[in-house]
């Protein structure tokens, strides 16, 4: 018993410093960094002192203790799933728009350029507009980020 | 006749045709030839691959020409055009598929329409759809209470205040460019109207969105997820 306490408290122990430099180091995020100290100092408690479970099972009606450990753990790995997916969908909103708004931009400036080049006013152009006016309009497009 | 052609160039002259694009070339040289005989404002969106030779081509032709740095999509391509013409200013905007499907002289037919107070015109074609996409359509219709007969239909008229809403950030996400849009044309309360059309053969063979029964059953599953999230 004393064995598997030794065993399982060195990981737990390994891993609270990992995390510790991982948001030393600012690898982790500020944002994330109090979730994962959170994290590792549960891994750490109940790494050291095992027993701290089987109380907690017995409490809430548990036969075999170490299944809680393993729902719970599923529990945050799903909740954290989500999480990274719903990140990942916002950041690709984010990106599109940028690389729209670069592109818009791009033309914007290839046109302005072409006005300065030759007085001539591009075909291509509604009257009562100037490259500085679009490019004002554009700027203010991506303000609104609900739908409402 | 030549008051016919004066009307058309009137109706055409603030709208802006987009059209996206994704390795068309050369194919799509018919199609803008055909469209710049028309109208005076087009505009291709270059969605991902640089093709230098429709760049070159666009500028000796004086057709505006947007290349975007990665793939997009088809609706995220649109939408750039959405948002230059925004820029610009444009009374409307016309979505035409560079495949040769769409017929640049059934423009002025759903423009006209959008005067009608109506904010996207859709110019459909049932007869082209074979008997698996009629069958899609139609669950996907009886599901979704869309009141509209050809959901998949790339050729549409924007009014200004369709684009300028559709321009906004949080629309960008969909996946596809057909359903997810009216239902969102839905929920933004926009009026969505129908005109019968004429279309041709693709030129380029195969569509881009359905090359085979994989993406067609990806695109109907992603759609019929879509449409349910959204039932009312």
């Amino acid at each position: 018993m004393t064995g598997f306490r030794i065993t399982s408290s060195l990981i737990a122990a390994f891993i609270f410093v990992g995390i510790i430099s991982l948001i030393r180091k600012g690898r982790l995020h500020e944002k994330y960094s109090l979730g994962w100290f959170l994290i590792g100092w549960g891994i750490l408690v109940f790494g050291t002192f095992p027993k701290i479970v089987d109380r907690i099972a017995s409490y809430l009606g548990i036969h075999y203790p170490p299944i809680l450990l393993v729902y719970v753990g599923l529990g945050l790995l799903f909740i954290q799933q989500l999480y990274l997916f719903i990140c990942t969908s916002q950041n690709e909103v984010r990106i599109k728009e940028l690389a729209q708004q670069l592109a818009i931009l791009k033309k914007l400036l290839e046109e302005a350029n072409g006005e300065k080049k030759e007085s001539a006013v591009p075909a291509t152009r509604p009257a009562g507009t100037t490259s500085d006016d679009a490019s004002q309009q554009l700027c203010g497009a991506g303000d609104e980020q609900t739908i409402k | 006749m030549p008051f016919l052609l004066l009307q058309v160039a009137m109706l055409l002259q603030d709208c802006l045709i987009v059209v996206p694009t994704y390795n068309e070339w050369p194919h799509i040289v018919s199609v803008l030839e055909g469209l710049t005989a028309l109208c005076p404002n087009v505009l291709v969106i270059e969605d991902g691959a640089s093709e230098s030779a429709l760049k070159q081509y666009a500028i000796r032709n004086n057709i505006n020409y947007i290349s975007l740095p990665f793939n997009m999509g088809a609706w995220s391509a649109i939408q750039t055009g959405f948002k230059y013409a925004s820029a610009r200013s444009y009374r409307c905007v016309v979505t035409f598929d560079a495949d040769g499907q769409h017929l640049s002289e059934e423009i002025p037919k759903l423009v006209a329409y959008l005067d009608h107070g109506y904010d996207i015109v859709i110019g459909s074609c049932v007869s082209r759809a074979g008997l698996a996409r009629r069958i899609c359509w139609t669950i996907l219709r009886r599901l979704s209470g869309l009141k509209v007969d050809d959901v998949t239909s790339g050729f549409r008229a924007y009014s200004r205040r369709a684009f300028e809403r559709f321009s906004q950030f949080s629309h960008v996400n969909l996946e596809y460019q057909d359903v997810g849009v009216l239902l969102l044309a839905d929920r933004l309360g926009l009026a969505v109207g129908e005109v019968c059309i004429q279309m041709s053969a693709r030129l380029g063979g195969k569509s881009k969105i359905f090359p085979g029964i994989q993406s067609i059953a990806k695109y109907f599953l992603v759609t019929l997820v879509s449409v349910l999230v959204k039932w009312r």
